[in-house]
């Protein structure tokens, strides 16, 4: 998959360009404001650049593409609260010409990837916020997407909620190898997550530094964020994002 | 409550308003009590039930479709907007002087008045709760590949339901407003023709009783319509 | 900008103006005797509220409202603040006052006919009585909706009571009370047609009782035109006084 970003309006972004392979893990970090979301919309084709092109499988992006999902940091708005976990999931499936069993049989295994398993009749507003995360995620991965795109997606859970959130997220990422791009202001995360960090920085801003994190997997949250290499990482994005460097 | 009574019957008998015309609890209760027995009132009661709820059925049929039309259309909305925010402020009672000529003083006419109250409403709140569909839903589900069609009938009409749920209840309270209305001003055969009746012939414990079926009418009906709000819209508060 | 002003005038503004004009024409040759031809309306509306009879029957009409809104809306706040504010005390009188509300408002006015007699007092007494109500109950639901953080933070900063319920109670439930005074002044304009529709005297409700009597059909329409506008004026000078006094409020709500 290939990746190579515009000029947004306003000036927002400029001379963006990188590419994402399948199967990688990107995160994008940079300051508040700098227009990590402006990218977002971008790269899911809801919005439109005012020149250069996105490219998924060497396909021009004008509108949002087959095989995407998304998973975005406000839950109660993003899942129908009208519907129940199941539906709620079931819809973008009913495009996908399943039968009926395989739907059902797809929105188990799905709930049962994110630990949530015999929910299926409940509410979203029943469930606490991290299981509210949890059944967008099993959403996304119902689709088997081509591309997942999270904006900030642990932002408004605790921070315990947020640890288990993360490692599931690598769990599913290692069941499922989906191509994603997540942006998050939480720099350690991003190193936690992902194999490669783009950092935004500027006005307009444009890509300053792509950080490759080779961090092995399986990844830990003790013992991967104890290595020495955890810590150089996350201190020079840091430095970056802060404008230090 | 019964505090409120007490205090009433010792103004009556004692107080400042002793030897008025207003009748003491006890007269107005016992009134009440004989009110019952009599045909004329609970066949006033169903007029007036009948004008309050046909009319509301007819609004809400012809209201909440019309107003879901134009709350997709930000053409129509946009056009439309100044008319039916002109319209939903006019009391009814205004109306009622053209509308008796036209009418007469009968069912047909406190039919035509109850509408006439709510339909404005009920379009301006419809359209209203169609229109304000939550971006972060709407991006989430495009991204998915939602066409226009799904986004309408999967996500902004259930997402308008509490909207339109709040203008039913409006005229739930309203009808039946505007039903006593007609028949006291209006003089459609109803209960609120029954009380002027008494009023002007002097029969002010009669008159009070029926004030009290008005609340007690009123009260029902709005609980009624609660029971059904929690069942249709079960995601709100 | 100018022609962005203008774009939205546009589109506001046709189709009323279609609507009217469209209804003019469809009148001009009517001979119906209940829908006489917009044109003599017009012209009769002119004739009699352009401005002569506007002192005789729009003025008393106008005071009785606002002289009724205003003590009743007083009442419905004291009282509401109180009963509020009170745990006990709001126990023993909600239900009654719940049970007043449910009783539709025009209702109460044959009940203040037999006790005032068709006069001013019964006018004045029946459009405040009903103000009270709507605007009561709202200031009770604006006390019980205010964020008990709130309330803390007022104890922590050692305000006396009467502070919080000044400075932090009642502007924190500003909306609540301004939509309940919005119903009492929709109530009480109600109730001030139909007092003049039911008694007798001056007003612009009595005037248009008097016409449809004596089947006066263009001035019954002036009249009902007339309330209908005069409805939506009262209507609109409150939105903008609470949109002066709420612009805290407003402004918060734009950015989230």
């Amino acid at each position: 998959m290939d990746y190579q970003t515009p000029t947004g309006i306003k000036h927002v972004l400029r001379d963006i360009s990188f590419s994402l392979l399948e199967g990688e893990f990107a995160s994008i970090v940079g300051p508040s404001g700098v227009g990590k979301t402006t990218l977002l919309r971008l790269l899911t084709g809801l919005m439109q650049p005012t020149s250069g092109t996105i490219r998924i499988n060497g396909e021009v992006v004008t509108s949002p593409p087959p095989g995407l999902a998304v998973v975005l940091q406000d839950y109660t708005r993003s899942l129908m609260p009208w519907l129940s976990v199941e539906k709620n999931i079931s819809l973008p499936l009913k495009r996908l010409g399943l039968t009926k069993a395989e739907i059902a049989e797809t929105i188990e295994s799905v709930l049962n990837e994110v630990g949530l398993s015999g929910n299926q009749k409940n509410y979203p507003w029943q469930l606490s916020g991290g299981m509210q995360q949890r059944v967008a995620i099993a959403r996304a991965i119902a689709v088997r997407p081509q591309l997942l795109i999270m904006d900030e997606p642990f932002a408004s859970v605790d921070a315990q909620t947020r640890f288990d959130l993360e490692d599931l997220v690598l769990k599913v990422r290692d069941d499922f190898k989906i191509t994603t791009a997540m942006v998050t202001h939480d720099i350690d995360e991003a190193v936690y997550l992902s194999d490669k960090v783009v950092v935004l920085y500027g006005s307009p801003a444009n890509v300053k530094e792509i950080v490759k994190v080779d961090l092995p997997y399986p990844r830990n949250q003790v013992s991967s964020r104890g290595r020495e290499e955890f810590a150089e990482l996350r201190t020079k994005i840091y430095a970056q994002v802060r404008g230090l460097q | 409550m019964l505090g409120f009574m007490l205090l009433w019957q010792l103004g009556t008998s004692f107080g400042p308003l002793s030897g008025g015309s207003l009748p003491s609890a006890i007269n107005a209760i016992s009134a009440l009590g004989a009110l019952f027995v009599l045909p004329e009132i609970w066949v006033a009661i169903g007029q007036t039930l009948f004008i309050a709820l046909t009319g509301l059925l007819i609004s809400v049929v012809l209201g909440i479709p019309a107003g879901v039309l134009v709350g997709l259309s930000p053409f129509a909305y946009k056009s439309l907007k100044p008319v039916l925010d002109f319209f939903k402020v006019i009391p009814p009672i205004v109306i009622i002087p053209i509308v008796i000529l036209v009418f007469g003083p009968t069912t047909e006419m406190g039919i035509f008045l109850v509408v006439f109250a709510n339909f404005f409403m009920l379009v301006f709140q419809s359209a209203y709760g169609v229109r304000d569909l939550d971006t972060v839903l709407l991006d989430t589900l495009r991204c998915y590949g939602m066409t226009k069609w799904d986004e309408i009938w999967h996500a902004r009409i259930p997402g308008a339901l509490p909207f339109i749920a709040v203008g039913v209840r409006i005229a739930v309270a309203a009808s039946m407003i505007v039903a006593v209305v007609a028949g006291l001003i209006g003089g459609a055969p109803s209960l609120g023709q029954q009380m002027l009746l008494y009023q002007s012939s002097g029969q002010p414990n009669q008159t009070f009783a029926i004030v009290i079926i008005f609340g007690v009418l009123g009260l029902g009906l709005a609980r009624i319509y609660s029971r059904l709000q929690r069942k249709i819209v079960f995601w709100t508060d | 900008m100018i022609k962005r002003i203008s774009l939205n005038a546009i589109q506001s503004l046709w189709l009323p103006f279609s609507l009217v004009a469209a209804w003019w024409l469809f009148s001009t040759n009517s001979e119906d005797p209940f829908f006489p031809p917009l044109s003599v309306i017009w012209d009769q509306f002119v004739f009699l509220w352009v401005f002569d009879n506007v002192p005789i029957h729009v003025v008393p009409s106008l005071i009785n409202l606002f002289s009724g809104f205003s003590i009743g809306v007083l009442i419905g706040l004291v009282g509401g603040v109180i009963i509020g504010t009170n745990q006990g005390l709001a126990r023993y009188i909600e239900p009654s006052v719940d049970f007043i509300r449910s009783i539709p408002p025009v209702a109460t006015v044959p009940i203040f006919i037999m006790i005032f007699g068709l006069n001013y007092e019964m006018r004045m007494a029946a459009i405040a009585f009903s103000a009270i109500f709507p605007t009561m109950l709202a200031v009770i639901q604006g006390m019980h909706s205010n964020n008990p953080t709130l309330l803390d933070t007022a104890k922590v900063f050692r305000l006396t009571p009467f502070q919080t319920l000044g400075r932090v109670r009642i502007p924190a439930a500003g909306p609540i009370i301004f939509s309940g005074i919005q119903v009492s002044l929709q109530v009480a304009f109600v109730v001030t047609i139909a007092s003049e529709l039911l008694g007798s005297g001056f007003g612009i409700g009595a005037f248009t009782l008097i016409a449809t009597d004596t089947f006066m059909i263009t001035d019954a329409w002036t009249g009902v035109i007339l309330m209908g506008i005069l409805g939506y004026l009262v209507n609109l000078i409150f939105n903008l006084v609470e949109r002066r006094a709420l612009r805290w409020y407003l402004a918060s709500k734009k950015l989230s």
